[in-house]
Parts: structure tokens; C-alpha cells; sequence
């Protein structure tokens, strides 16, 4: 250690002890940093004993912890993940399973025909879908990373995908794949299985409620946890990887830091989607970056929110000529557009809901099942008819205006431009000429957090002073810095798979 | 009536075992102040319980016939396994759930979130809960022992 750096150490050393030293009641443990308490009687001990001690503890149960927790484990790490819910795989297991990825080992591309992409075509989309707010260097290990991923989670874990891939909403190339089963599940069933046939292991219905560390420079020690009514410390003998997700369903810290995001707005996330884990780890020094990019979905179900597997197809359909409709049956903006301004566009009509509208030649090519359909006609997620006419009076939205919408879109698909919205139209896209026709209801709800903990290329998490916290990693919606302002569809899972593998394999190192 | 004083005695005989076993057993964990109050009080309005747990024992099931063990205490409640002994098994009881709710609305004992644990629902001494409804809010799920 230079003779600066171990002098700044001192430093933070007494700030710290000094903060919280001053009237507190004199105890024999060492006290525990806690950057965040208003005054001196927040100042807690450090535990004394510890009631169990796991190499590598992770905290959440998604694509995240499950992915870091097979790498850990399979590097012969004794593993463990704590869930607070009594389910396990968050916001990951009720996930509308689309997975970006420039390849996968089936080259679904190739054989579909659907041209040309890279990993560094997949880059540049996702950073300037957040208006280049998204750090290049994780944003290149993801585009990277994410075929390896896919294929890692096929081989190992028995995952499948359906043979389609959509262009979605900010991509500029076909790339997004859909789970045989339609949803996240397809992906965290295969992360548990290879997590627990390495042998790590799921605790449901634990709570982390605080991070111990000593001081601002030395190493993360372990962490408090409450199960029911029974508080217990758990020691980390490797690292800890926090793997908590995102804030979507935190109003509070919602409002702490987009106002605009009003808590009356529905919610697609699981009950559990809140920020307290951020709030510990900067309790212990980590840093945070752009807590206030705050995503909406632009196309939940209108009245609860869910995110429902028809709820997918407006995101899935638009690479295929799928359109958006107001209840005027009008178009309201290009549809390949990105998710905020599809959102921004339609809470601009003021009147929810607004509807996605496509055909039966659409639904196998844009990842759909035919009995996907059938099910969501059942629960009347989705409203069929045989002409546009009819399909109108059903939605009691007029006639006259939805045919000449649909009409003057199927003229500029073969024109190949749309004067009304520039949307760039490929010879994918499929007019809307022949029944039966569907049509789906939509509008916006909160969705993804994209800020979070700060962390570098190897998944460690870094302190408002720039250095590594050691023993500490993150991975997954609890991170920030990756999507910028606005993530793109099916981003998120190669995200948290790709590096949520990268927080388990370091965090496995001794 | 006189069934019911029978009952409350071995009730009451089976916590004054309990109590004393948590003196001496030696890796069970000793039970709080607190769980033994909780015991007591659950005990003592158990014949009146609208929750489950009375409703099992007003149809002559025993607090161990559930539990399982002598000494529930907090972290203690029924295992899936042990419902699923008298309940038969989790398709058993999808195929109870009503027909037409389940086509509209999906059907609670076959969860997308797949095999939960009973009592994430199901909660003996506390009012249940329907957990599909922390996002599916607009669902018509009603449950037992509310
Ligand atoms: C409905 C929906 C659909 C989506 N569809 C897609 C899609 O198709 N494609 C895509 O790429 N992205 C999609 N996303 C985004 C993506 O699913 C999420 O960003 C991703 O699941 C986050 O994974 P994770 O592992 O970081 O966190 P999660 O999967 O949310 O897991 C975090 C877990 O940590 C637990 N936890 C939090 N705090 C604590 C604590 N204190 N103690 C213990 N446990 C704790 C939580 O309960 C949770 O289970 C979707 C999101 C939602 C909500």
C-alpha cells in the first residue's frame, strides 16, 4: 500500500469510527460500518458469533443468483442462495422468456433467413437504446457473452427455445428468442437444475436485512438474515453476491428518484421487486449509478399491470408487421420504436387501453403458439374476428378509421416506407390482408429499474471512493450502468445470465 | 361439549409435556416466552378459530396430527408432505378447483410459479391468503379459513 493510499485509509477510517464512535453505548465488538445512520444510536455491533459460516452466499433466487450460484458451486464452492419469497425466481420465473443473442447453436438465423448480426451490432443497439448512457465495456461482455449463455443453459440444463426469432422494438436485427415455454421459467428451470446438480442450494423464505463489513476498506464478512421471526448471521468465507434485482414495486424509492414514475402507475414486477438490498450495500459503501432510469412496459394488461404471455406479443409481433391502434384506430407511433417512447406515446392519447392488432401468419414466426392464442381467447386477453370490420365492433372502436388504418399500413408495407412514423419496414413484415385477425389490450406499467449498484468487467461491486469492496459482487437488475436510460426488450436475461455466471465464478476464487 | 373438555385436556397435556420437554430436550431448540404465550393462546381459542387450524380441529384433527411434531414453535408449520398425506396430492386438488375459474383465470394449485409450499397460502392461525393476488389483483380467488 502507498503511503497516499494507506493515509486516505486512515482517514475513512476515523470519519467513520468518528461518526459513529460519539455517543454510542461503549460495547466490546467492533462496530459495524454503516454509512447511511442519520446518528450515533444507529451504530449496531458486528456480530459476535456467527451461526453459520457457506463460501459463497448469494442473494436471490433469478437468473442472476442461479446463474452465479452454478458457477460457484461448480467450482466446488459450498453455495447457498437465500430467497425472501416463498417461491423461488423473482421477476426472472414470470418473465416473458425473449432472450437477445446475435447466435445460438441451433444458427436459427441463418436457417430462417432472417440476415445479417454480430455481437457488436447487438453492442450498439443496446447502447444507443439508452442513449449511450450504458457503460461500453459491459455492455460489449454482454453482446458477448450472451450466445455462450444460451447455449451453456441448452446443454446443461435442458433449455429449449422455439424455432423464431423477432425483431424488436430498438434492435435493428432479428435476434430475439423465445422459450419453448413462453416465459422466464424456461430459463430459470434449466439455472436451477445445473445450480443444484453442483450441489448449491435454495433457501426460500429468508430475508437478507443487512450486510456486515468492519470498516470502508476491508472485506465484506457476512450478512444478518431473518427467517419468520428468527434472526440469525450467516458468514461468508468467499464472497457474497447480491443478485436482488430490481425496485419496480418500491414506491418509495421509486419517487426518491423519478418523481415522474407516480406511484398510481401499474406494476408489471413479483411483490418482492423492492430496494432494500441496495440500500444496504451503500450502507456499506458500495456506489450507485442512474437510480432514476426507471422503465415502463408499454404493453401490460391495461387494468392490473401483469405481464401475461399475450401481453408479449405486441413486443414480439412488430418485426412481423404487427401495428398499434388507439381507440380512435389509429396508428400512434412506430412500432419498432423503443419502449419509452411507445410508452410516452401512448400516455400522450390520455385514454387507456390501446391495442396491438395482427394475424394468424404472424403468430408461429413471432415466437407465438397457436395455443398460447387459444388460452388467451379464453381468459378474453385476446379478441378474434374474421375481418378488421368486425374485429372493430368488438373493440367498440370505429370501423371506418381502424380499416383505413390497417389499409394504408399494408400500402406502405409494400411500398417499404411509412410516411406517417418512419418506421423502417423490412420484407418481414407481413400486411394485414388475411384473417382471422387478433387484436390484444395495452398500456403501460413500471418495469425494469436499469440503475444500480456500480460494478466493474468482473462483476465486483465499487465504493463511492472507486475501489473494489472485496468479497463483494453483483449481477442483474440490482446492477446499474449496463441498459442506460432505456433497456431493450429481451436484454435482461442475457444480462443477468452473463454476468450473474461472471459474479459466481469470481466469487468462488479464495 | 364433554368431547370438547376431553379434547382441551389432551390438548392441555400435550403442551404441559412440551413445556417441559423444551427444559430438557437437548438439540430442540427451547421455546420462547413468546411462543409459549402464542401456544397458549392458540390453544385456547382453537374450538372458536375460524383459521384452519380450527377448522382441522373442530373436525378432530390433533395439533401433531399436522405439525408433526410435539413442540411446533415459529418456524414450524406444516410441511406440504404432511397436508398432502390426508389431502392426497397437489393434482387432486387442482382437479377440486372450480372449472370455469380456473380456465379464465389459471388454476392455483398448478402455479406457473410451480410447487409452492402449502402454507405460503394456506395459513393455520392466521387468516389465509390467496398469494396469486400480489399480482393477479383482479382475480375472484377466494380461500378457506379467511
Ligand atoms: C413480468 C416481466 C417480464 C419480463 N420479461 C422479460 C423478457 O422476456 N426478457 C428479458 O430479457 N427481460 C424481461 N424482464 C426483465 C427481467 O426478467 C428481469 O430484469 C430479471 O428477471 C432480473 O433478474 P435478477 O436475477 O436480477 O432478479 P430477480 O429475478 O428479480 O430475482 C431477485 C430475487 O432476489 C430476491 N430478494 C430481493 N431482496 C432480497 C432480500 N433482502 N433477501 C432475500 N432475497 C431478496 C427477490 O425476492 C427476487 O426473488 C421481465 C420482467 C418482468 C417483471
Amino acid at each position: 500500500m502507498s503511503q497516499t493510499e494507506k493515509s486516505t485509509t486512515i482517514k475513512r477510517r476515523s470519519v467513520i469510527k468518528g461518526i459513529l464512535g460519539t455517543g454510542a453505548a461503549v460495547t466490546m465488538a467492533p462496530l459495524a460500518l454503516n454509512l447511511t445512520a442519520k446518528d450515533a444510536q444507529a451504530a449496531r455491533a458486528l456480530p459476535q458469533q456467527w451461526d453459520e459460516t457457506v463460501d459463497v452466499l448469494i442473494i436471490g433466487s433469478g437468473f442472476a443468483g442461479l446463474a452465479a450460484a452454478a458457477e460457484a458451486a461448480a467450482a466446488g464452492a459450498k453455495t447457498v442462495i437465500l430467497e425472501k419469497m416463498p417461491a423461488y425466481g423473482g421477476n426472472s420465473i414470470i418473465n416473458g422468456g425473449v432472450y437477445a443473442s446475435w447466435d445460438d447453436e441451433l444458427h436459427l438465423r441463418e436457417k430462417l433467413k432472417l440476415g445479417e448480426d454480430s455481437p457488436a451490432q447487438h453492442t450498439q443497439d443496446t447502447l444507443k437504446g439508452g442513449d449511450f448512457y450504458g457503460d461500453p465495456a459491459l455492455v460489449k461482455i454482454l453482446a458477448d457473452g450472451a450466445t455462450d449463455a444460451l447455449n451453456w443453459m441448452m446443454d446443461e440444463g435442458g433449455c429449449t427455445v422455439r424455432p423464431a426469432l423477432t425483431r424488436a422494438g430498438g434492435h435493428t436485427a432479428y435476434r430475439t428468442h423465445t422459450s419453448t415455454e413462453g416465459v422466464g421459467r424456461g430459463y430459470t428451470e434449466p439455472l436451477r437444475k445445473i445450480a443444484l446438480a453442483h450441489g448449491a442450494e435454495i433457501r426460500l423464505g429468508v430475508e437478507v436485512a443487512w450486510i456486515w463489513r468492519e470498516d470502508a476498506t476491508g472485506p465484506v464478512l457476512g450478512v444478518e438474515v431473518k427467517k419468520g421471526r428468527r434472526v440469525s448471521n450467516i458468514k461468508v468465507a468467499r464472497s457474497l453476491v447480491l443478485a436482488s434485482g430490481g425496485f419496480s414495486r418500491d414506491i418509495k424509492m421509486r419517487q426518491e428518484f423519478n418523481p415522474s414514475i407516480v406511484p398510481e402507475i401499474n406494476c408489471t414486477n413479483h411483490p418482492g421487486a423492492t430496494g432494500e438490498m441496495i440500500r444496504y450495500a451503500q450502507a456499506i459503501g458500495a456506489d450507485t449509478l442512474q437510480l432514476c432510469f426507471i422503465q415502463l412496459y408499454p404493453f401490460a394488461e391495461p387494468e392490473t399491470g401483469v405481464l401475461d404471455k399475450p401481453a408479449v406479443y405486441p413486443f414480439n409481433g412488430v418485426g412481423y408487421g404487427l401495428v398499434y391502434v388507439s381507440r380512435e384506430g389509429k396508428r400512434f407511433v412506430n412500432e419498432l420504436e423503443r419502449r419509452d417512447v411507445c410508452s410516452q406515446a401512448q400516455i400522450n392519447l390520455g385514454e387507456k387501453p390501446t391495442y396491438s392488432i395482427f394475424n394468424e401468419a404472424m403468430i408461429v414466426k413471432m415466437g407465438g403458439a397457436q395455443e398460447d392464442v387459444d388460452k388467451g381467447l379464453e381468459r378474453g386477453r385476446f379478441i378474434k374476428a374474421d375481418s378488421i370490420e368486425e374485429l372493430a365492433g368488438k373493440l367498440k372502436i370505429p370501423a371506418a378509421a381502424l380499416v383505413k388504418t390497417v389499409e394504408e399500413h399494408n400500402q406502405y408495407l409494400k411500398k417499404g416506407s411509412d410516411p406517417d412514423f418512419n418506421k423502417p419496414i423490412t420484407d418481414k413484415m407481413i400486411p394485414l390482408e388475411k384473417g382471422p385477425f387478433y387484436a390484444v389490450a395495452q398500456w403501460p406499467a413500471v418495469h425494469h429499474t436499469m440503475g444500480g449498484l456500480r460494478i466493474n468487467s468482473s462483476a465486483q461491486v465499487i465504493d463511492i471512493w472507486g475501489k473494489v469492496i472485496p468479497k463483494l459482487y453483483a449481477a442483474g437488475e440490482v446492477t446499474g450502468g449496463i441498459h442506460g436510460s432505456n433497456r431493450l426488450g429481451s436484454n435482461a436475461i442475457p444480462d443477468c445470465v452473463v454476468f450473474g455466471r461472471i459474479a459466481g465464478r469470481n466469487a468462488a476464487k479464495v | 361439549m364433554k368431547k370438547r373438555l376431553v379434547k382441551r385436556l389432551i390438548i392441555l397435556c400435550l403442551l404441559a409435556m412440551t413445556w417441559a420437554a423444551a427444559g430438557w430436550a437437548g438439540d430442540a431448540k427451547p421455546l420462547s416466552r413468546e411462543e409459549l404465550d402464542m401456544i397458549r393462546e392458540i390453544s385456547r381459542e382453537i374450538d372458536s378459530s375460524p383459521y384452519l387450524g380450527g377448522l382441522h380441529y373442530q373436525n378432530g384433527v390433533s395439533c401433531q396430527d399436522c405439525h408433526g411434531v410435539p413442540q411446533p414453535g415459529w418456524d414450524d408449520p406444516p410441511e406440504a408432505e404432511q397436508c398432502l398425506s390426508c389431502h392426497e396430492s397437489r393434482e387432486a386438488l387442482a382437479k377440486l378447483f372450480d372449472k370455469e375459474l380456473a380456465r379464465k383465470w389459471g388454476n392455483p394449485h398448478e402455479s406457473h410459479l410451480g410447487d409452492l409450499d402449502c402454507a405460503v397460502c394456506h395459513k393455520g392461525h392466521l387468516a389465509s391468503t390467496v398469494y396469486c393476488l400480489g399480482c393477479h389483483t383482479n382475480a375472484p380467488f377466494s380461500i378457506p379459513g379467511q
